[in-house]
């Protein structure tokens, strides 16, 4: 029985001895990294770069972090494939590689010990702004929950990068090797976030946007394929994120496992060649996965990017809540995540909603509801649908009442969804103003009731302008005129002729 | 000059060949492209210190390099230790027991001497619990213990090499090589380094290739010539004084040396 045990002992006291070596050397690297001296730099930039833009984006958690994902990238990427080209070229730039190529242990294990000191560098200085993100978001958001999906593409891709200018560096070493790796990985991530510049939605009529399988799988794309409202009525679809941190991590598993087929030259060890074939097989059939995956990409109802062989059908039910309403003589009610705009918007609904509550035909109520549809389309009147080449956008008629509620219901109420554009640019109230007193009285081809609801608007201290309601210039000196009036005689005013108004009897002539 | 009157000079007495075969090499060749570095070079070590001289570019880096399995024979048979270099388990085991210093010495400016040495000893796969005091113990040897701390960046040329000759000795080898070890370092140095050798030399097979004839003379007790990839000459340094009749130069040594050479190119 002690024979049998003899060999294990052994083994085992040889595996603990290589453990404790590998983490000798580990701390070595760790103190001796370049990425600790360019770690503070990322950090920095990431405060200019992403912190303080993504804090002045709503508390919303799907919003805040899909904007981190793609702003964060900027700051680490060409810095950590930079360091990582650094170290990589190391021994051929201090020309050690004759001494250590001497040594016993693998050039290849020791590769991996100062590769991973770089990563975890990297990592570390991403996980201290990635808590900031999200320690922040934490006390200022009013619901949900962390997404941790951006937070972990990210990281997949910082090791990607790390792996990759690694390699870079190590099969060409020179003192060149990190400026060009940050050069190349700046213009890269420059080139891959252009891709997605037809999106921002500048011109309604745009012509059809299509986007390839590995433009979705890289991880700069982000907010603008999914509405910014994702996570808070539904559940945050992970798919898109899985097939983002699946070509990270196959990136990754190549260039390290293929830094690794360096020792067949070497004539090194069967087990460590064979471990690097599997790797970079592994990271290779990762890769063409993730972008195949990708390739059957559809935009689902609720907005996000749905990839069927990802999908978990649970996904797709609404999360229940109780709205946020305040005490208006017209309630607002909004998802508790919206909870901190109530007071805007019951100040700025006020006015109108003094003069118009109780009307026949007046919403008793305002719901804000979610973005509904693909925030992308919705914005630029366009409308996605999945096809051979992936996911395709293509102009269509402008989408009447983007912006504009609908009443519906008995008794009526308004619904409307708000933009990211105005709850993050602060006119959200206006928002509310204009589309309570478009959808209440309805100024299209109207003028006088265009002018009544531009003398409401006003009312609620928004400038007039000719854009709104359609209003021509008589209109608009009408409105004015209007709004100057007593708040007690413009209520009297519209209560006494609102059948006739709402019915198109009154002209321009006749307001007071 | 006969032996005994080399050996009346102060040059050690030649020693039978130690039991122990630490390198065994036949008909080895290294060829590089079309040139042919090292050309059929028969070599056997046991303990002790051997020194190879040559001229430049006489195959005395790439027959190091061969022996330090950090490239491998074009054709010949190589034993190391008594182990095979070709098969990885038993390149492995070597490696353990290898010190090697290459002519162009590269090292991390940003690491301590400590580290520096510390880094390769973990490298050689040295038990770790055995690292710290091999550490202390190289450092000391190579007289850098008041600059243990220092950063490599802050060291002069001299102190430079005694790093990468702390390094090559860290794992206590049993086979050595060290490829101009003394160059930059200071006669006072030279002189310590000398009974370094000499102590290493006592359990150690330490191969140094030199173009410092005075070193080989005060410290190896066999000294191998190379030219043109061959090893023309290989015995005691005191048999080298003694084919140095119609040699040029100062000393003993070097009059051997170039009559060798000489002979080798006639």
């Amino acid at each position: 029985m002690a024979t049998a045990e003899a060999p294990v002992r052994l083994s085992l006291r040889a595996g603990r001895r290589s453990q404790a070596a590998r983490s000798a050397l580990l701390q070595i690297e760790l103190r001796r990294n370049a990425m600790v001296w360019i770690a503070p730099v990322t950090i920095v930039l990431f405060y200019f770069t992403t912190f303080r833009p993504v804090m002045a984006l709503p508390a919303l958690w799907g919003l805040r972090t899909l904007a981190m994902q793609t702003d964060a990238l900027i700051a680490f990427g060409p810095f950590v494939a930079g360091a990582a080209a650094w170290m990589g070229s190391r021994e051929g730039r201090r020309d050690t590689a004759e001494m250590v190529a001497g040594t016993a242990r693998a050039r290849w294990s020791a590769q991996l010990v100062t590769w991973g000191a770089t990563t975890l560098w990297a990592l570390a200085s991403f996980a201290v702004c990635v808590a900031a993100v999200y320690i922040a978001t934490a006390i200022q958001a009013s619901w949900g929950a962390a997404e941790w999906w951006p937070a972990a593409v990210d990281a997949a891709w910082i090791v990607a990068l790390s792996a990759v200018g690694f390699a870079a560096g190590a099969m060409f070493p020179s003192r060149f090797a990190a400026p060009l790796a940050a050069l190349i990985t700046a213009v890269a991530l420059e080139i891959a976030f252009r891709a997605e510049l037809p999106l921002v939605p500048l011109d309604p009529l745009h012509p059809a946007l299509r986007f390839s399988p590995y433009s979705l799988a890289l991880p700069t794309i982000g907010l603008p394929l999914i509405p910014f409202d994702a996570g808070i009525y539904y559940p945050f679809l992970p798919d898109l994120s899985i097939v983002q941190t699946m070509l990270g991590a196959g990136l990754a598993a190549v260039a390290i496992g293929g830094l690794g087929l360096r020792e067949i030259a070497r004539r090194g060890a069967r087990r460590l060649v064979a471990t690097a074939l599997a790797l970079t097989l592994a990271g290779i059939a990762a890769s063409l996965a993730a972008v195949i995956l990708a390739g059957g990409a559809i935009p689902d109802e609720h907005g996000m990017i749905e990839i069927p062989a990802l999908h978990y059908s649970a996904d797709d039910h609404p999360y229940s809540y109780t709205p946020a309403c305040n005490a208006a003589a017209i309630p607002v009610c909004v998802h508790p995540a919206f909870r901190g705009e109530l007071p805007g918007l019951a100040r700025m609904l006020r006015p109108v909603a003094r003069d118009l509550a109780g009307l026949p035909g007046v919403p008793v109520r305002v719901d804000l509801d979610a973005s509904a549809n693909n925030q992308l389309a919705v914005a630029t009147g366009t409308h996605c649908q999945h096809t051979r080449n992936g996911v395709e956008c293509h102009s269509s008629a402008l989408v009447a009442g983007y912006g504009a509620g609908t009443v519906s219901g008995t008794p009526p109420t308004l619904h409307f969804a708000f933009d990211l554009e105005s709850i993050a640019g602060g006119t959200l109230d206006d928002a509310a103003v204009q589309n309570f007193a478009q959808a209440t009285i309805g100024g299209r081809g109207d003028t006088a009731r265009a002018a009544i609801a531009g003398a409401l608007i006003h009312d609620a201290g928004i400038p007039l302008g000719m854009d709104d309601f359609a209003l021509i210039a008589p209109a608009l000196a009408v409105a004015r005129r209007f709004s100057e009036l007593p708040a007690a005689s413009q209520r009297a005013w519209i209560r006494f002729h609102w059948s006739a108004l709402r019915a198109g009897e009154i002209t321009l002539a006749q307001l007071p | 000059m006969s032996i005994e009157t080399a050996v009346a000079h102060g040059y050690p007495e030649p020693r039978p060949l130690p039991s122990a075969t630490n390198i065994d090499a036949g008909g080895l060749t290294r060829r590089f492209g079309r040139t042919e570095a090292v050309a059929g070079v028969d070599l056997c070590a046991g303990p002790g210190v051997l020194g190879l001289l040559g001229p430049n570019g006489a195959g005395k880096t790439s027959l190091l390099r061969m022996l330090a399995t950090v490239i491998p024979p074009s054709s010949g048979r190589l034993q190391l230790l008594e182990r095979d270099p070709r098969i990885h388990a038993e390149r492995r085991e070597i490696r353990r027991r290898l010190g090697y210093l290459p002519q162009n010495l590269g090292y991390y400016p940003g690491f301590t001497v400590i580290e520096f040495v510390e880094y390769f000893a973990l490298l050689k796969e040295m038990a770790p619990a055995r690292v710290p005091a091999a550490v202390a113990a190289a450092v000391e040897r190579v007289d850098l213990g008041g600059k243990a701390r220092a950063r490599l960046r802050t060291l002069s040329g001299g102190m430079l090499r005694r790093v990468g000759i702390a390094q090559a000795i860290v794992n206590d080898p049993q086979l050595l090589l060290l490829d101009e070890p003394t160059a930059g370092l200071d006669p006072e140095q030279r002189i310590a380094f000398r009974a370094l050798l000499r102590e290493l030399g006592e359990s150690a097979t330490v191969l140094v290739s030199t173009h410092l004839v005075e070193d080989v003379g005060a410290a190896c007790g066999r000294v191998a010539l190379m030219e043109s990839g061959r090893i023309v000459f290989h015995g005691t340094p005191a048999e080298l004084v003694a084919r140095g009749d119609q040699g040029a130069g100062d000393a003993p040594l070097e009059r051997g040396y170039s009559a060798v050479l000489a002979g080798a190119r006639a």
